[in-house]
């Protein structure tokens, strides 16, 4: 065994780990500031290992067994991008890799017979189609500006690329807006609270532990883009983490300042909005 | 949505006006409706709040001297409290916990307060 | 042929409060057609009506729903008065108009935050039910319930407001109206409330008539229908005049909802000041009830119709209910044929506030 095994055993390890820790707290911290932000007191801190917790000692009831094979890949595929992107690899194969999950999540909704399930998973497909145009339009900008495909390659690069980059980073908001499941994006899981239409969208026939390997996968998924945005300042992380705790308030505030929208009207946002201003930035830098 | 946003603001700076329930509770206000209470040493077993009562909660039996409530079917109107004509039941503001206890009020006997808890499944037999 | 999905909106659907069954036929998410399922929560109330003496049914009316019924108990007390020739003291009618109003504002919240919950905003659902509970502690501090007033007695009132209670009721409504002031701009204005709400699930005037529309849905639609015009209770003495749209689409009837709130304040308000002395409830002694007569009070959602026959015994032949929601029934399954899915629970369903439990009794 070479010392890179071992190092990198140890990263992932830690990766896991603290993405765990840190992405139950982040949630936690979102629904203490959300309810704050509605005049409640809110729960806990740590409610969402709670309710984790509370949700795996459930009984184990599935539709079918492809359930729990979707939802595993779901959690592993979100580990693994989080993994490999805190190991610096290479940032397309790392997308797709995260886009894997997505796959997996939307297949889930798939297998079972509930329509709302299927519909929030056709709709899952729409938000992917928004925001994944977007991340890739991204990481061809930072290749444009480090040179390089690899995440490893950015905190070398003298400058923040936020410097280079600010059309993208505003573009990305969106993009994270769509992955995070905040309204007014959030028309497909119902992740947070749009349960109004779809029941609990892709979730609706997820119960117990299942339920719960989603809700973990969900706060890897976080961790994972809010990492990829503090890549915008990888030199100084004091600042990146400045730059991601204010981005966090930011999606906060936006969350509960509007209601949810159409798939179509998300698509236009995503699109013209997100893909222009990506767009825009992207051909600038090659001029 | 900025509409929205001053409210927002506000609400993150202010105290919540929620509470932790359990642990927090309001004070009821004087005159609500919370659980009804008869004190047996004035009742003369008249029947009145058994035949005013909507839902039948009340029993009344002359001969038994007893006076069963069943706190399942009361609907907490004060009725009872009305009829009465000696005024023995009481309305309080606190609301009772859901019980399958029926409360029976009995004169004379039992532990000298006049007063048995006892279960409904033994009611029966 | 395109693919025909067929949803089960209901009965446990997180919009409805309560059981409602609507079979949509989808085709993507295109609603083509609606179909009611009535009948989960029958509970037989009309008949144990006729069962129990007239004066004990004013409590079990009350129960026919929890949003309005403080208006039911008014409109059965009402039409039992009318068979008994009984006028109610004043100051029991303005009490009445009081609660009646009361009743209004805390439905009119619950169906607004239901509302911002549908559309995905939650934050102004929380607003809206901070807001109710400031009304829902003035409930019950005058009437001694928060959901089920048990005020309204045949011959007038049960218990009196005080004077002094009045006036701080009156304080406690204003800070309500002024969170309200916060809020109503929102819904109104809100860029995606309206982009969500706005020329979906149209009912013109003429359509309106024709399916029987009431209530705040007929009257975002251009009729000038409000049965508090007819000036039972206190409404005769009070100055109002009903709140009327013309464009008829979802958006009209929030903006009739919204106004009706202030205008229930407003109302309150003045029979606070009108409140005249005197008793608030007559005996009834020895009076039975004989004949048959129909009577109709404005609910939150509508015209509610009682039928009620007596034969001048304690019990009653018959009670017939006719709610406002089973009216504008057939208005909702217009709104719906040709819907998007999205727009379903939100703004079609919604709409017309749904109260099912009323509905079947
Ligand atoms: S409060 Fe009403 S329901 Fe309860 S026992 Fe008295 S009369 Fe019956
Ligand atoms: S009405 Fe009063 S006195 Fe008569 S039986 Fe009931 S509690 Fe006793």
């Amino acid at each position: 065994m070479n010392p890179l095994f071992w190092s990198w055993s140890a990263v992932t390890i830690a990766t896991v780990l603290g993405g765990f820790l840190l992405g139950g707290f982040l949630t936690g911290i979102d629904r203490k500031l959300t309810a704050r932000m509605q005049n409640r007191v809110g729960p806990p801190i740590v409610q969402p290992f709670f309710d984790v917790i509370k949700l795996w000692g459930k009984e184990r009831v599935m539709v079918n067994p492809m359930q729990l094979l979707y939802a595993n890949t779901y959690l592993f595929f979100s580990v693994a991008s989080l993994v490999l992107l805190i190991l610096g690899w290479d940032l397309l194969m790392i997308l797709f890799i995260s886009a894997f999950a997505s796959v997996a999540l939307v297949l889930g909704g798939y297998s079972v017979e509930s329509p709302y399930a299927r519909i929030a998973s056709q709709r899952e497909i729409i938000q992917i189609a928004a925001a994944e145009p977007v991340l890739v339009l991204a990481m061809v900008g930072m290749f444009l500006v480090t040179g390089d495909f690899t995440a490893a390659a950015i905190p070398e690069h003298p400058r923040p690329l936020l410097v280079d980059l600010p059309l993208v980073f505003v573009a990305l908001l969106i993009a994270i807006g769509i992955k995070l499941r905040k309204s007014p994006f959030d028309v497909s899981t119902s992740a947070h609270h749009a349960h109004q239409e779809l029941v609990r969208g892709i979730y609706t026939e997820f119960a117990g532990p299942t339920l719960a390997v989603l809700e973990v996968g969900h706060w890897f998924e976080m961790i994972f883009f809010l990492v990829f945005l503090g890549l915008f300042w990888a030199p100084d992380w004091r600042i990146a983490g400045l730059l991601l705790t204010s981005t966090f308030i930011l999606e906060l505030l936006v969350d509960n300042i509007s209601a949810r929208y159409t798939w179509s009207w998300l698509l236009k946002v995503a699109w013209v909005g997100g893909m222009g201003l990506a767009a825009v930035n992207v051909a600038w830098l090659y001029l | 949505m900025l509409e929205m946003l001053g409210n927002v603001i506000k609400n993150t700076l202010a105290t919540p006006a929620t509470r932790r329930f359990p642990a927090v509770q309001r004070e009821p206000f004087p005159g609500t409706r919370g659980h009804i209470r008869m004190d047996s040493d004035c009742c003369i077993f008249c029947k009145r709040c058994e035949i005013h009562c909507p839902p039948d909660a009340i029993v009344v039996d002359r001969q038994d001297r007893t006076w069963i409530l069943d706190p399942n079917r009361c609907i907490v109107c004060g009725k009872c409290v009305e009829v009465c004509p000696k005024d023995c039941i009481t309305m309080f503001p606190h609301h009772r916990a859901v019980t399958r206890v029926r409360i029976r009020e009995i004169r004379g006997e039992d532990d000298g307060r006049g007063r048995r808890l006892e279960p409904m499944a033994t009611k029966e037999e | 042929m395109r693919q025909r999905t067929v949803i089960p909106f209901g009965p446990q659907h997180p919009v409805f409060p309560e059981p409602l069954q609507l079979k949509l036929h989808l085709e993507e998410e295109r609603v083509i057609e609606a179909i009611p399922v009535l009948g989960y929560v029958h509970r037989g109330l009309e008949k144990l009506a006729e069962q129990k003496d007239f004066v004990q049914n004013v409590f079990l009316i009350e129960r026919l729903c929890g949003i309005c019924s403080f208006m039911h108990a008014l409109c059965y007390c009402q039409g039992i008065e009318s068979l008994i020739g009984l006028q109610v003291p004043d100051r029991a009618r303005f009490l009445r108009t009081i609660w009646a109003e009361l009743a209004r504002l805390h439905s009119h919240h619950l169906w607004l935050g239901l509302l911002a919950d549908a559309l995905g905003f939650e934050s102004l659902f929380m607003q809206v039910f901070r807001n109710r509970e400031i009304i829902m502690d003035v409930i019950e501090a005058t009437t001694g319930g928060r959901m089920i007033f048990c005020s309204c007695l045949i011959g007038g009132v049960r218990r009196d407001i005080p004077n002094d209670l009045l006036k701080e009721t009156i304080a406690r409504l204003d800070q309500a109206e002024k969170l309200l002031d916060q809020i109503a701009p929102v819904i109104l204005a809100e860029y995606t409330v309206k982009e969500r709400t706005a020329n979906l699930g149209i009912v013109t005037k003429e359509q309106a008539r024709k399916l029987g529309a009431v209530g705040p849905v007929a009257r975002a639609s251009g009729i000038a229908m409000d049965m508090r015009t007819l000036g039972y209770a206190a409404y005769g003495d009070l100055d109002f005049a009903p709140i009327v749209e013309e464009a008829g689409d979802c958006y009209a009837r929030i903006v009739v909802r919204v106004k009706e709130m202030y205008q229930s304040f407003d109302l309150i308000k003045q029979a606070a000041k009108r409140m005249p002395k005197g008793e608030h409830a007559l005996p009834i002694k020895r009076l039975l009830p004989d004949g048959e007569t129909v009577v109709r009070v404005e609910q939150p959602r509508g015209e509610l119709m009682y039928y009620i026959r007596a034969n001048g015994s304690k019990k009653l032949e018959r009670v017939r209910v006719r709610t406002p929601t089973y009216a504008n029934i057939p208005p909702l399954l217009h709104m719906l044929t040709g819907a998007q899915l999205a727009n379903v629970a939100a703004v079609a369903v919604l709409s017309i506030d749904p109260c099912i439990s009323c509905v079947e009794r």
